[in-house]
């Protein structure tokens, strides 16, 4: 009978809770959470910051972790790993900085970009975050205080369509990390006429460079369908924006080359020291730029002018030690490192995998147009970087050696990913610290 | 014996003993039937006389024991009805033939505890490590099957919300596809959304079977990770069952179900049901933003879901004849069932949607063919036939972007969809056939050959008028699955071990459309391509029954999950294909002990299992720039435990408790990065121990005569779990599952011999905050009431 008492008293507490709980109140509460007393000014502290893409466990997708280092040995010595450390994020993301924030934005499982800074301790927390429509795909940090994002969407499958829909530029202020507007613009679009010398597109942007009050902007011209097929492909494409007014000022094309940069990469177009720009084009078949006849090479807009330099042009495919570029990104003296696909002939997007040997690392000498090959980098695979860290002159990158994943699985405990330190001027690259997992999606310094 | 003569000359033997056994012994025939002449099925008849000597009734109540001759007593028994005891005389001079009548046992019938040897409960004792849950008490309750088969040991059951929503269906670290499920032995995996065990009532079925990781042949799939087969009522007695149940967020559900039997032998049968909700339950920490988008650092609670109502209904009619000379059973039927799903926001539930839903209906015809007692009533054969046709539709028309306030702006590029990128009425059809033969055959007393062949065939085909554009499955991919299974079972020391060996040989055969990129001639991009896969699993499955009271049993068996069409074809969109696609692979393994105690009124049982899972080739997607692909990615392997502890005192009061830990590993990971702490790392967002407890007590005769009154009491926890790493990620930042402890209450009563059942539920009643997936919350507190009206002759 002692159990059957039991019962009932659990039954009469748990009528009683009934009672008492249905009773409170269903009316919206707000927690507003409470703003952080300022504390007095202490030394600023720098630390390096990785976007960390971790190695996949079971059937899950690999998982992205922004993780804090306390100095640059870490990056150069040992290992690094997120193992009980490091913040993880989710889904799929992109890593950009603009001077001492970090942001990093999800791809289609999270609509939101979260800005990284560090506090008065110097440790690293979240300062603001924002959500977006669909996907931003592309971004710049186009001074020291603003990073600049674009949407843009791939198909163009409504029927009814009558025009091509704009694009959607954030404007992000990257000390408060919160979106200070949203500006729309075409960019350069077309419904064309249905014909194949007259199609349809839609502008796809590869890299954004502010100059004196104009926005370059390099894209490609993709065919609406959804599956990322180029038209138009045999010319280099830019766009001059008034800046900030985002008011088209003109667009300017050159024959020479196929369209600037790559789907992903945001170093299509960069502005060196002297305020000149140069542009990358990559005529690769595997890197998705589909159809290509031109060769891969290197335009420059010169610092005052808004036209391509006709007296100018890098051809990167001709060039000892040349081929085509996967990838550039600007260290600094006019040089630039680059990746240069090893075997076009994988297909389209075949070189976008987390591992295989698909690419050699090169110095770029933009002025004196030579290409030197890397010494100590062996052939890799990197297939979305953030802008390349520089320190000391010297770039700091995350390769994974390793061969192709088989489709059944093999080859993937093969692979080893490094950060490799490379010096442009002597083409050497030392082996850094060991990465345990897939790869560095980004390295940022900032300070607090 | 040699095993050599087991195993190859076993038929022969068996055979010859069988006959030896035949020359030497006398038969007594008879019928098992209720009060109101009704044969009754599986009875069990024992002679108690004669060790282990016993038999059960046919479908038509009919039996046939053999003995030397001599006086016996025989002691029939049947779930629900009082014990029969007959003595009976046995010569030579005469055929013994009784008809033996059992009187239905009021107590015992509304006691689901309480029981002799239901179907259930040898079921249970087979050599399978297999659970079965009879809804008889269940009917009567608010649930689905769903909720009643997350209480089994082993299992859980991932729920994205309410009433409807998506779920995740986990067995021994096993989950999602590897997981099939049957109804009536034939497979559900084609049939539609509406048709799957988030929709089906308690009260529409009879009991349901849970085969862990080792699966018995007459459930033909490839099934890597064990099977759920949910049993329709086998009854032949006509009845009508009506209920009507009405709860929390405008919740209703209603079911007919009924059955008769002409003295002809003819036959009608319905089973339908209807549910809806509009699921509005509220949830918490909504954040607010700005017109921008950026986060103002508030956050609400109680915020009510607002796009998220379900309804589904779904009618079956079979019809046909019974105990036909040339049938033991035929019977034609048609399906037909339909839902619609308003989705309410995608993975992260931050991000409402207001428009977007989900509908389905689905079209079946089937015949079913049953005859036993052919060939010297040793042949027993079952045929199943059916056709059939599903249709599905994403409705997502809408750019707007909504907030959970109410209000929503329209997106600057109108073609954005709410859930794709792009707006949507993407639809596809699916026309589905199935064959499913099973053959029994008796070699002797002690030894029967099985055989089972099921066919699946499914041709799927996408249109989306909404756009211009190339849409998934535009040219249809067609997957032909064909599974074929044999088994031997076996009964030896006096039925003390039943053994069952069997092999199954899968064969799958696709075809779809390839999309070569390279070519830009739309003639000369698409080539119809072909992909044959041919796997052999086998098993066994063993026990041995030390007495009534203890039993153990072990299994084994070497299973395959076949891929799906578009994991192999892809769907003709960013979804490429990979012909060379391995099936997933597993070797599973079962060690399971029964005990079971009755000391004065106690009653005890104990159950619990040891397993294994060492699976390989786990298909996952991956992604490749833009596009991408599904792979063998992971080597992983399941270990754990779980068992279950039952208590029944004087037959009224009733507790039950059990729990289940497992240990998920990737065998394969770490090995690229050289470091060891990563190698064989746990698989995170997989719940890791988790259980259920319920007590609940039964007051008989209290107003009335057969009336019944209960109460129980029920609780559910699942320990925290982490999302994405058990040893990544500073800890404090790791994202998490919490921990899930839940409470349902349950008040009863049923009278005039359960023709009159009233029951009321209150679900979550402590109004936990429970998250089944990361950040999407449950619902909270909610009450519902059933009525139940079952008249049966």
């Amino acid at each position: 009978m002692k159990i059957i008492n039991t019962i009932k008293y659990l039954l009469f507490c748990s009528i009683i809770t009934i009672g008492t709980i249905s009773c409170s109140s269903d009316d919206n509460e707000a927690i507003t959470p409470s703003k952080p007393k300022p504390e007095p000014e202490s030394k600023s502290i720098s630390k390096y910051v990785v976007g960390f893409q971790a190695t996949p466990v079971g059937q899950a997708a690999a998982v992205d972790y922004i993780l804090e280092l306390p100095s640059l040995e870490s990056l150069t010595t040992g290992e690094i790993s997120v193992k009980g450390q490091g913040i993880p994020l989710k889904g799929w993301r992109f890593f950009h900085s603009v001077k001492n924030t970090v942001f990093t934005a999800g791809y289609s499982k999270d609509d939101k970009c979260i800005a990284y800074q560090l506090d008065e301790k110097g440790k690293l927390k979240e300062k603001a975050n924002f959500s977006f429509a669909s996907t931003l795909d592309n971004y710049a940090a186009i001074d020291d205080k603003t990073l600049l994002a674009v949407e843009l969407s791939a198909a163009l499958a409504d029927p009814k369509a009558t025009s091509v829909p704009d694009r959607s530029f954030y404007v992000v202020d990257a000390e408060t990390g919160a979106v200070k507007k949203i500006e729309t613009h075409p960019i350069d679009s077309s419904m064309g006429d249905g014909t194949k010398t007259n199609p349809a597109y839609i502008p796809w942007v590869t890299g954004m460079v502010l100059r004196d009050g104009k926005l370059f902007i390099s894209y490609h011209k993709l065919f609406p369908d959804g599956k990322y097929v180029p038209v138009g492909v045999n010319k280099a494409y830019v766009a001059v924006l008034k800046y900030p007014e985002f008011k088209l000022e003109k667009l300017i094309e050159d024959d020479r080359t196929s369209s600037i940069g790559i789907n992903g990469h945001s170093t299509g177009i960069e502005k060196t020291e002297n305020g000149d720009i140069y542009s990358f084009s990559s005529s690769s078949n595997t890197a998705a730029v589909t159809g290509a006849t031109k060769p891969s090479g290197i335009l420059r807009i010169k610092n005052g002018s808004s036209e391509f330099d006709k007296d100018y042009f890098f051809d990167v495919e001709k060039a000892a030690n040349g081929g085509k570029l996967f990838w550039m990104d600007y260290v600094g003296n006019g040089k630039a490192v680059g990746r240069i696909v090893l075997d076009d002939t994988l297909g389209a997007w075949g070189v976008f995998k987390e591992q295989g040997s698909f690419f050699k690392l090169v110095i770029l000498d933009l002025v004196n147009k030579t290409i030197t090959d890397v010494q100590g980098v062996p052939a890799h695979a990197n297939r979305y970087t953030s802008p390349m860290f520089v320190e000391g002159g010297k770039a700091y990158l995350s390769s994974r050696v390793g061969e192709a994943i088989g489709k059944n699985g093999e080859n993937a405990d093969t692979g080893e990913t490094h950060v490799y330190i490379v010096d442009p001027e002597t083409a050497k690259a030392t082996k850094g610290a060991k990465v345990q997992g897939l790869a560095l999606k980004g390295i940022f310094k900032i300070t607090n | 014996m040699s095993v050599y003569i087991f195993r190859k000359n076993s038929f022969l033997f068996f055979l010859f003993i069988g006959m030896l056994v035949c020359n030497a012994q006398y038969s007594i025939t008879g019928v098992v039937l209720d009060q109101n002449s009704n044969p009754i099925t599986e009875a069990s008849i024992q002679v108690l006389e004669l060790k282990n000597k016993g038999t059960v009734s046919d479908f038509d109540g009919k039996f046939k024991i053999e003995t030397p001759s001599g006086v016996y007593t025989l002691k029939t028994s049947f779930i629900g009805f009082k014990d029969h005891i007959k003595k009976i005389e046995v010569d030579d001079s005469k055929t013994t033939f009784i008809t033996i009548v059992l009187q239905e046992d009021i107590k015992q019938l509304s006691d689901v505890i309480v029981k002799g040897k239901s179907k259930a409960q040898k079921t249970r004792e087979k050599a399978f490590e297999v659970e079965v849950i009879e809804t008889k008490e269940l009917k009567n309750v608010s649930a689905d099957i769903n909720a009643i088969l997350t209480t089994i040991p082993g299992v859980n059951i991932r729920q994205k919300g309410g009433l409807g929503s998506d779920f995740e269906f986990s067995m021994n670290g096993l989950s999602g596809k590897q997981i099939k499920f049957f109804m009536d032995g034939i497979p559900l995996e084609n049939f539609g959304s509406s048709l799957s065990l988030n929709n089906f009532p308690a009260t529409l079925i009879d009991r349901v079977e849970v085969f862990k990781g080792v699966v018995p042949i007459y459930l033909g799939a490839d099934a890597l990770g064990g099977a759920v087969n949910i049993i329709t009522n086998q009854r032949r007695n006509d009845f009508l069952d009506i209920s009507y149940d009405v709860g929390s967020f405008n919740t209703h559900r209603a079911t007919v179900n009924g059955q008769y039997y002409s003295k002809k032998g003819f036959t009608v049968q319905l089973s339908s049901f209807y549910n809806y909700s509009d699921n509005d339950y509220e949830i918490d920490d909504i954040e607010v933003r700005d017109a921008l988008g950026n986060d103002t650092g508030v956050r609400l609670n109680n915020v009510r879901r607002f796009h998220d109502a379900y309804n589904s209904q779904m009618i079956t009619v079979k019809a046909g004849v019974v105990d036909q000379s040339f049938a033991d059973r035929l019977l034609v039927g048609i399906t037909t069932s339909a839902n619609k799903n308003e989705i309410q926001h995608p993975i992260d539930p931050q991000n409402p949607f207001g428009e977007v839903f989900t509908k389905n209906d689905v079209i079946n015809a089937s015949i079913i063919f049953e005859k036993a007692n052919m060939l010297k009533e040793r042949l027993k054969v079952k045929l199943y036939a059916s056709i059939g046709q599903n249709n599905d539709k994403v409705v997502d028309t809408s750019a707007r972007k909504y907030d959970w306030f109410g209000g929503f702006e329209e997106r600057v590029d109108q073609s954005l969809g709410e859930f794709e990128f792009n707006k949507s009425l993407f639809e596809f059809k699916d026309d589905t056939h199935i064959i499913n033969a099973f053959v029994n055959y008796k070699l002797s007393d002690y030894s029967t050959l099985n055989f089972n062949y099921t066919k699946n065939y499914i041709k799927r085909t996408g249109k989306d008028p909404a756009k211009k554009i190339r849409v998934a499955f535009q040219d249809p991919h067609i997957l032909d699955k064909n599974i074929l299974g044999l088994s031997y079972d076996m009964s030896l020391l006096d039925t003390k071990w039943n053994t069952t060996l069997f092999v199954k040989g899968f064969y799958l055969n696709s075809e779809a459309i390839i999309e070569d990129e390279f070519v830009n001639e739309e003639t000369e991009r698409f080539t119809k391509t072909n992909n044959t896969l041919e796997e052999l699993g086998y098993g066994f499955a063993s026990t041995y029954k030390f007495s009534d009271y203890f039993q153990i049993k072990g299994s084994f068996e070497r299973t395959f999950r076949i891929p799906e069409g578009y994991e192999v074809f892809g769907d003709g969109l960013l979804l490429k294909s990979n012909p060379e696609l391995s099936p997933e692979k597993s070797y599973n393994a079962n060690l399971g002990f029964l005990l079971k105690a009755t000391i004065h009124k106690f009653k005890l049982s104990f159950d619990s299992n040891i397993f294994l899972r060492e699976s390989e080739n786990f298909i996952a997607i991956k992604s490749q720039g833009i596009f991408s692909r599904f792979f063998n990615t992971a080597d992983a392997r399941s270990t754990g435990a779980e068992g279950e502890i039952k208590a029944i005192y004087n037959d009224a009061l009733f507790v039950s408790l059990n729990a289940t830990y497992q240990n998920i590993i990737d065998r394969g990971v770490g090995k690229s990065t050289g470091s060891n702490s990563l190698q064989n790392q746990r698989i995170a967002n997989i719940p890791y121990l988790f259980g259920n407890a319920s007590i609940g007590y039964n007051l008989k005769d209290l107003f009335s005569i057969e009336d019944q009154l209960s109460i129980s009491w029920s609780s559910y926890y699942v320990h925290e779990y982490p999302l994405d790493s058990y040893v990544e990620g500073n800890p404090e930042d790791r994202f998490k599952i919490l921990e899930q402890f839940s409470h349902n209450a349950q008040l009863g009563y049923s009278f005039k011999k359960g023709t009159y059942n009233i029951s009321l539920q209150a679900r979550n009643i402590l109004d936990a905050k429970v998250y089944d997936n990361f950040d999407i919350q449950q619902p909270g507190r909610a009450f519902y009431v059933k009525l139940r009206y079952y008249l049966t002759n």
